[in-house]
């Protein structure tokens, strides 16, 4: 399990990842797929997911279309013109702080520790 | 991805739906969300062989219903965050204006000078300002859900009537255009409210009453504005005849009297003081109507006028220039008069001179009509004034 505090200012970035593979995507696949993919490293609560989906719905980003679904509303998310140049950005934001890291964690500083 | 084998029966949604009511989420389509994650959680769990009831104690056990309600605040929270700014900004430039309305209406009761810039202030900072705002955040917010093509409509008239205001006050063209688009915008509310009240089933008589009466407030309005237009560009042409008449006949009797001094009285009364008197007569009377050309430059726009002109008359420009040097010109003519009367023993005009060739008597906090017709009635009273005196002096000579 990864420890929700390091998770917390990626998952933006991880939804909109998920949502530019996938035409489009309801909230417990989103958790499901996260899960699946990561084999159970990153559980992304419903508490965590749906502030951020409604938060890109205000901002344009993603767009809503209802539908019944064995007895009862379903609600799939789909990327907007504009989420997907948001998307396209944050993925790369991601992948540069992950570089960064790296380079952070593997560094040799010259010097023993201990 | 539908994976699970297991679907839950409606009852058992509606167990679920009921359950989620209870924490009372307002917001968007939130609870719609929450009620389809929790029963594919349910679905799940009963997937791998639990029963709905253990399935069910289990996800809620795991969520904690009383997190639901956290679920949409911090959900509000995140979204409101940046958007607070806005919001305080649309309640100051809100209550600013109204402020500035009612300043300016104190300041007018108490003839105040300045009562007219808070007014258009007030305009500014609702037009530009708070109506923006408003929208975005009713928009953002979607503070209105139903109807809200209505409410659009009705922000778009109120936005075009001040911005009319703007142009009427800064004397800007195409305000014809401006009146035109607020009738089409006032038309197509009254269509939206109209049909939104048909749909609403409650009150439907009440609501249908009162979209019947704005409409007939309306329709009284149009109705009156193209009447009282109408007579009162009448009434302007008949005073505009009837000076005009008056005009030309003392003018003609003018060119009698000029043509008796000639036969009559070359020898009792100095030519030059004669035609000094006809001269500067001419000139004044030339001055004011140089003056009215400039006021309506086209005579079309005087017999076609719109309420447009009708507006107060603006002591601004070259206008103004032109009305000091106005009041100069008459006040020197009425001196001159008043010396010549003098002169020639003939005071018993003084109190006519005095009450009649008053520049004040233009009156120019009327509307340019108003001092167009003022003008004209000065330019009339000028020439009585100009065949008395050349009448006084014949019969003097005559006695």
């Amino acid at each position: 399990m990864i420890e929700k505090q390091l998770l917390k200012g990626s998952l933006k970035s991880i939804v909109l990842k998920l949502l530019k593979e996938h035409d489009r995507m309801y909230g417990y696949e989103i958790t499901q797929k996260i899960e699946d993919l990561t084999n159970n490293k990153i559980k992304l609560t419903f508490g965590a997911l749906y502030p951020i989906l409604h938060k890109l719905e205000y901002d344009g980003d993603v767009i809503t279309e209802s539908e019944i679904v064995n007895n009862r509303t379903r609600v799939y998310y789909k990327l907007t013109t504009k989420g997907e140049k948001t998307a396209k950005l944050k993925i790369s934001e991601l992948k540069e702080f992950i570089e960064t890291l790296t380079v952070i964690i593997n560094a040799d500083y010259g010097f023993a520790i201990g | 991805m539908d994976s699970q084998l297991v679907k839950l029966n409606p009852d058992q949604i509606r167990f679920i739906e009921d359950d989620v009511r209870k924490a009372g989420i307002g917001f968007s389509h939130l609870e719609t969300d929450l009620i389809d994650h929790i029963c594919c959680y349910v679905e799940e769990l009963m997937d791998i062989g639990n029963s709905f009831e253990d399935a069910y104690k289990k996800v809620k056990k795991e969520i904690g219903y009383n997190n639901l309600k956290y679920i949409e605040i911090k959900t509000i929270l995140l979204i409101t965050k940046k958007f607070e700014t806005m919001k305080t900004f649309m309640k100051i430039t809100g209550i600013s204006g109204i402020s500035l309305f009612l300043i300016s209406l104190i300041f007018k009761m108490n003839h105040l000078a300045g009562a007219n810039v808070l007014f258009l202030l007030g305009v500014i900072c609702i037009a530009f300002a708070y109506i923006p705002s408003l929208l975005i955040t009713v928009k953002k917010e979607k503070l209105i859900k139903r109807n809200i093509h209505v409410f659009y409509s009705a922000a778009v008239t109120v936005f075009l009537f001040l911005i009319t205001y703007i142009f009427t006050v800064m004397h800007w063209p195409y305000k014809s255009y401006m009146i035109l688009l607020i009738w089409i915008s006032t038309f197509v509310f009254i269509l939206l409210l109209f049909f939104s009240a048909i749909k609403i089933q409650e009150n439907r008589i009440i609501n249908l009453s009162a979209v019947l009466i704005l409409t007939i407030i309306v329709a009284l309005n149009i109705f009156s504005y193209s009447i009282t237009d109408r007579n009162s560009q009448n009434e302007i042409r008949v005073l505009e005849y009837n000076l005009k008449e008056s005009n030309e006949y003392f003018s003609h009797k003018t060119e009698e009297l000029k043509h008796q001094f000639k036969t009559k009285i070359d020898d009792s009364v100095n030519p030059d003081n004669y035609k000094d008197l006809v001269n500067r007569t001419e000139a004044i009377l030339n001055q004011l109507e140089s003056f009215n050309n400039k006021l309506f430059p086209d005579e079309r726009k005087l017999h076609n006028y719109n309420k447009s002109i009708l507006k107060p008359y603006i002591k601004k420009g070259s206008i103004q220039d032109e009305a000091i040097n106005l009041e100069v010109s008459v006040r020197a003519y009425q001196e001159s008069i008043l010396d010549f009367t003098n002169k020639y023993n003939i005071t018993t005009l003084d109190q006519y001179i005095r009450r009649s060739v008053i520049f004040s008597q233009i009156d120019f906090n009327q509307n340019s009509v108003v001092v167009y017709n003022n003008i004209q009635r000065l330019q009339r009273d000028i020439r009585i004034l100009e065949s008395e005196i050349l009448g006084e002096i014949l019969r003097k000579s005559d006695s």
